[in-house]
């Protein structure tokens, strides 16, 4: 027996750090790590459920080849190596390296991703990527107004007096958030919600704020109005530190209570309340979650609620902070989120990417050369980005595709090659979070299952069948075994003496640059060196408001429910829910609505019902929840097809305003009785 | 539900016989109620009911950390603990048919480590820790089961002022009573009619022999000693199907001194036994007075009739656990009324017949009025036809004295299977998951 310090490397905010026993080469248990202070109970369900991941039946362990549609057949690694080797040299003699679509998405991070950049360099380019589909809106927004991405760390929370989560269900999505706003609770602090839905979350705040969804920038707007007019502002730290205060003084002055009060539907004097609250409670930390940044005004939006951070001075003080996103522990990295998710600022083999929203109209649109070949690691796209059915239908464009994962998801059916993916437990990696501010190893827990390669040792199989030169090879991709796996994360930490891997190997690590309360210095890198209310750059870069503004979304006349596919505890995107222990809480997909909604259409409780609207249609059950608004209907992100429905099914693919996001939440749909 | 899933891999137990489960108040989100969850597994109670009432004595406590240890290798099958524990805490295995239940991962406490449920929360929501004294008054937060046997468990209750949010939504609709309950899906109950059948004829079939034997000796009414030997194998069988392990069927009469279940057991295998060993004596079929001078064939034959009537106490007694949807402690469907009643209609006692059948009568309307107003589904089909299998025999017996009673008392007896049957189905189990449906719907028709 064994026990091994590793991380949890899905996307995440959690990032937890957790312990792993290993019992003859297989996972017996996972126990948490005391080593994080922000996961110190350890790691949720789904860390849980590695057991079942790790030893699963239903895993993928032999390269496959499709031999009809659904079926696959076991192949050699030998003939799957030589048979991609032969399509790729094909593909970039016959249409240039252009003709092959290299998708990765953020099913595993780790330093080593790298790799898989270096192979398709050196193969000469393929198509790849921009944007994001998570949270670049809301991160262009903070880069805008304070020039970084930084918070403080996650068990200053406890300090705060007012807490304030806006948008975000962090008792799903971010569960060890719960312990420092309970502590907080603890010591009187008042705790509010902002959210279209009743979550888990909500139900132990004093106040939830059950505002219409897309209307946030409006509330934040007339809030910022009610704190000016109160003189509840820290004049004193808008004074030293804040650009563009006095137009957007002017520019809130519409934004009444009563005015806000009918596009948010909430009383006006609630919001006359929470205005005070905002005003007069310190310190403040506001924390944003991800998805109401998911609407095509999403950058807008958060631009808003920050100024509300801004103008009360709650910023860089211990218990007060912009709760976004924490990127401390991304020391590895040039160029930082989102500005490496732009396009311009690859290397110029990428130069023709595409849009990672509009994934399948863009891939069908390529014409010089067209999509012929696709590889895709890391990544389900075709439950995950939206609009299924183009993307399946540019899937089905191309000649060749493969898929490098560890089930049969709904994109490897998609595949001609189905290379098995390694688990997180197999090789070593360095990975940061976007929450707590450790780096961290994940480390090498067991020896592959099965015949499973990890990506570094498949691409350098193909870069020597490709016969590229093996001193480049040598360069970029590290031979396949631990030694050359840790000499390769070794480069990176060299920059850094206080990250050595031998101390990794014991937990994580907290970077010298750390700082438990960024912007504590007051210096801020925007182009003006101030926080940036007025943005020149918001408006050269995006064509927005160079200050923060609501722009209203346009609704589907066609189609009356909005749906939102927020994240559920269950899933990480479309991981874990195929797992045995995720099933039995939650065997298939269900459409969430309002018994008044569901009653106009005569459709009962449990009622499988046609979704559907112009992008596409499924068969679903519905479930009725009360802690909707009307005209909402919820289906969790992350279901694949044969759950029932998911989501993107319905999603259009729609850029957000700024950062080159994904506005998932500009959907609507009608549902009826079959 | 990390805490379920550290306790499926801890104990290996199979997915979805869980030994925790996450009980919910409140799924729907009633706007005016608050959602919370209770996280049970066993309680590991002072009083624990399911090692009072094991008939196989198949639960002890350990010494050293007073958990309550369910042995396997003791355990029948009989699932009577699934029925006495109002926490839900044994579970029932199809596979290996027989009951499992979490232990407190007793090894890991006695070394000094965390259960694994506890460990497992990712929250800190719940935590592990040998106390002495628990705080009984946090037993009445509602929605919790508290019937006083004292569960090892510690609540901290909701912060009054973080019970639930204030929801602010202009647009809020008023939720209707009447409909929600149609929202809201009904627990599914413990006992199943379609399970239980067999119960219902072994109940009904020992209260019959009972009866016969005592009418046998009190009226002189025959009584065929291969019939009574077969009705009672067959009753033994018919429980058989019961019970999960039936090699270890022996084990039901271990725990006379506490579970009233050994005790039925027990007193029906010893009438059983005296009962032939009595018509056999009645029949001269085999000279007793010569192998044991000192039995006398009445005295013995009493003897019997007190175990009989003992057996019907126990099994009354071993049923008087089941939560009643009427409510009623006395009820119709008890099996001493049953033996009474046929009693009286084996040994011709018209008085007897009539006072009986009017007290069920009065007690089975006063049930199903109960059920009525509570809206409880019930049959009026099956109602009226009970009734009517009471009350014709009487009629016709005292109209028409030349019809043979042995028809009639099919027919008393066709009646006694659909009170039974009812009983069943109106019988339930207390269960965490129940508790909290209750609350609901109490709470839902007072806002």
């Amino acid at each position: 027996m064994k026990i091994i310090s590793t991380v949890c490397p899905r996307n995440c905010y959690s990032t937890c750090s957790f312990k792993v026993v290993i019992e003859n080469n297989l996972v017996k248990s996972i126990q948490p790590h005391s080593g994080n202070l922000a996961t110190l109970e350890g790691p949720c369900i789904k860390g849980l459920a590695y057991i079942e991941r790790a030893n699963s039946k239903d895993r993928i362990l032999h390269p496959q080849k499709r031999i009809a549609a659904g079926k696959y057949e076991r192949i050699s690694w030998e003939e799957a190596i030589e048979t991609i080797a032969s399509k790729l040299s094909y593909y970039k003699g016959d249409f240039g390296p252009h003709s092959v679509l290299f998708f990765a998405s953020s099913g595993m991070s780790g330093l080593l991703n790298g790799v898989s950049t270096s192979f398709w360099k050196m193969f000469g380019g393929a198509t790849t990527t921009y944007g994001n589909l998570c949270w670049p809106a809301g991160l262009e927004a903070t880069r805008l107004t304070l020039g970084a991405n930084n918070h403080n760390a996650p068990w200053d929370l406890e300090n705060a007096k007012l807490i304030i989560v806006w948008g975000k269900n962090p008792a799903e999505s971010n569960i060890q958030q719960m312990i420092p706003i309970e502590k907080a609770q603890q010591n009187g602090a008042k705790y509010i919600v902002i959210d279209p839905r009743r979550t888990s979350s909500s139900e132990r705040a004093n106040v939830l704020f059950q505002i219409k969804a897309g209307t946030d920038a409006a509330l934040a707007l007339g809030l910022a109005r009610e704190i000016i007019k109160n003189n509840w502002i820290d004049t004193d730290f808008i004074n030293k530190n804040v650009v563009g205060f006095e137009s957007f003084k002017k520019h809130v002055a519409s934004y009444t209570p009563e005015k806000v009060a009918e596009i948010c539907r909430i009383s006006t004097s609630s919001i006359i309340e929470l205005a005070r609250l905002i005003g007069t409670i310190k310190p403040m930390t506001l924390i944003p979650g991800y998805g109401m940044q998911r609407y095509e005004n999403g950058g807008q939006t958060t631009r808003c609620l920050l100024a509300l951070s801004v103008i009360t001075g709650n910023i860089g003080k211990k218990g007060a902070c912009w709760h976004y996103a924490n990127l401390q522990s991304y020391v590895f990295d040039d160029l930082k989120e989102p500005e490496n998710y732009y396009p311009g600022c690859e290397h110029p083999s990428f130069r023709r990417k595409i849009s990672v929203a509009k994934l399948g109209e863009d891939m069908l649109k390529m014409v010089n050369p067209e999509i012929k070949m696709i590889w895709v690691e890391r990544g389900n796209p075709l439950t995950q980005n939206p609009n299924t059915n183009k993307i399946r239908k540019a899937f089905r464009k191309a000649d060749f595709r493969v898929v490098v994962d560890q089930f049969m998801t709904d994109t490897a059916y998609e595949a001609d090659i189905i290379l098995p993916a390694k688990n997180m437990f197999e090789q070593s990696d360095i990975i940061g979070s976007y929450w707590n501010p450790y780096v961290q190893l994940k480390q090498k827990a067991l020896e592959p299952a099965g015949e499973v390669k990890p990506e570094t040792e498949i691409y350098c199989l193909l870069a020597h069948k490709l016969g590229m030169n093996s001193d480049e090879i040598k360069k970029n991709i590290p031979e396949p075994n631990d030694a050359e796996v840790e000499k390769y994360l070794n480069k990176f930490l060299e920059p850094f003496p206080e990250l050595t891997l031998e101390k990794l190997k014991e937990g994580p690590l907290l970077p010298n640059s750390f700082e438990e309360i960024p912007f504590s210095d007051t210096i801020f890198p925007t182009p003006s060196g101030k926080i940036e209310l007025y943005s020149e750059e918001a408006k050269s870069r995006w064509g927005v408001n160079p200050l923060p503004d609501y722009v209203p979304l346009v609704q589907e006349k066609t189609y009356p429910l909005q749906l939102l596919s927020p994240n559920s505890k269950n899933r990480i995107h479309s991981q874990f829910g195929n797992l045995n222990i995720i099933k039995q809480f939650e065997p298939e997909a269900y459409l969430f609505i309002h018994p008044n909604d569901a009653n106009d259409r005569g459709i009962i409780n449990f009622e499988l019902v046609k979704l559907f609207n112009n992008e596409g249609s499924a068969e679903v059950k519905v479930q009725f929840d009360l802690g909707l608004r009307l005209g909402n209907v919820v289906l969790t992100n992350g279901h694949w097809a044969v759950d029932g429905a998911t989501p993107n099914l319905f999603t259009k693919g729609i850029e957000t305003d700024m950062g080159h996001g994904t506005a998932f939440h500009n959907t609507w749909v009608q549902i009826k009785k079959i | 539900m990390a805490c379920v899933v550290g306790c499926t891999i801890e104990n290996g137990t199979e997915i979805p016989l869980n030994w925790r489960i996450v009980n919910g108040h409140n799924h729907i989100k009633h706007p005016e109620l608050p959602v919370f969850h209770f996280s049970l597994a066993c309680n590991h109670c002072e009083d624990a009911p399911c090692m009072k009432h094991c008939p196989a004595l198949a639960y002890t406590r350990d010494k050293k950390t007073g958990v309550i240890i369910h042995h396997a290798e003791a355990c029948i099958g009989c699932t009577y603990c699934t029925w006495v524990c109002p926490y839900d805490a044994p579970k029932y295995n199809e596979t290996t048919r027989i009951v499992e239940k979490c232990n407190f991962c007793v090894d890991r406490i006695s070394e000094g480590t965390k259960p694994a449920c506890t460990e497992a929360c990712p929250t800190g929501a719940l935590d592990f820790s040998f106390q002495e004294e628990v705080d009984l008054n946090n037993h009445i937060t509602p929605g919790f089961v508290n019937v006083g046997i004292k569960p090892s468990i510690q609540l901290i209750p909701l912060r009054k002022e973080h019970t639930k949010p204030e929801i602010v939504n202009i647009d809020a609709v008023k939720i209707d009573a009447e409909y929600l309950d149609n929202y809201v899906p009904k627990p599914t109950s413990k006992i199943h009619l379609r399970k239980e059948w067999t119960l219902v004829l072994f109940t009904l079939s020992v209260s019959g022999l009972v009866a016969w034997q005592a009418s046998g000796i009190t009226s002189n009414v025959f009584v065929s000693p291969i019939a009574f030997f077969i009705i009672a194998i067959f009753a033994i069988v018919l429980t058989s199907f019961h019970v999960g392990k039936k090699l270890r069927m022996w084990r039901f009469i271990l725990n006379v001194k506490g579970s009233w279940l050994s005790r039925e057991i027990v007193g029906f295998g010893i009438f059983f036994s005296l009962g032939i060993i009595t018509l056999f004596i009645k029949d001269n079929i085999f000279d007793f007075n010569e192998l044991l001078p000192f039995v006398n064939s009445n005295a013995l034959g009493y003897i019997t009739i007190m175990f009989g009537i003992f057996t019907l106490i126990s099994i009354d007694m071993v049923y008087s656990l089941l939560v009643r949807k009427d409510k009623f402690k006395l009820h119709s469907a008890m099996v001493w009324l049953t033996g009474l009643l046929l009693f009286a209609w084996f040994s011709d006692f018209i008085l007897l017949i009539f006072l009986i059948t009017l007290f069920k009568c009065v007690l089975y309307l006063m049930r199903k009025q109960a059920l009525f107003n509570q809206k409880i589904t019930y049959f009026p089909l099956i109602t009226s036809i009970r009734l009517l299998v009471l009350v014709i025999p009487l009629i016709v017996l005292i109209a028409f004295p030349e019809i043979s009673n042995s028809s009639l008392v099919i027919l008393v007896f066709i009646g006694e299977i659909i009170d039974r049957s009812e009983f069943y189905y109106e019988s339930d189990v207390k269960t965490p998951n129940g508790a909290l449906t209750d609350l609901f719907r109490n709470t839902v028709k007072t806002t």
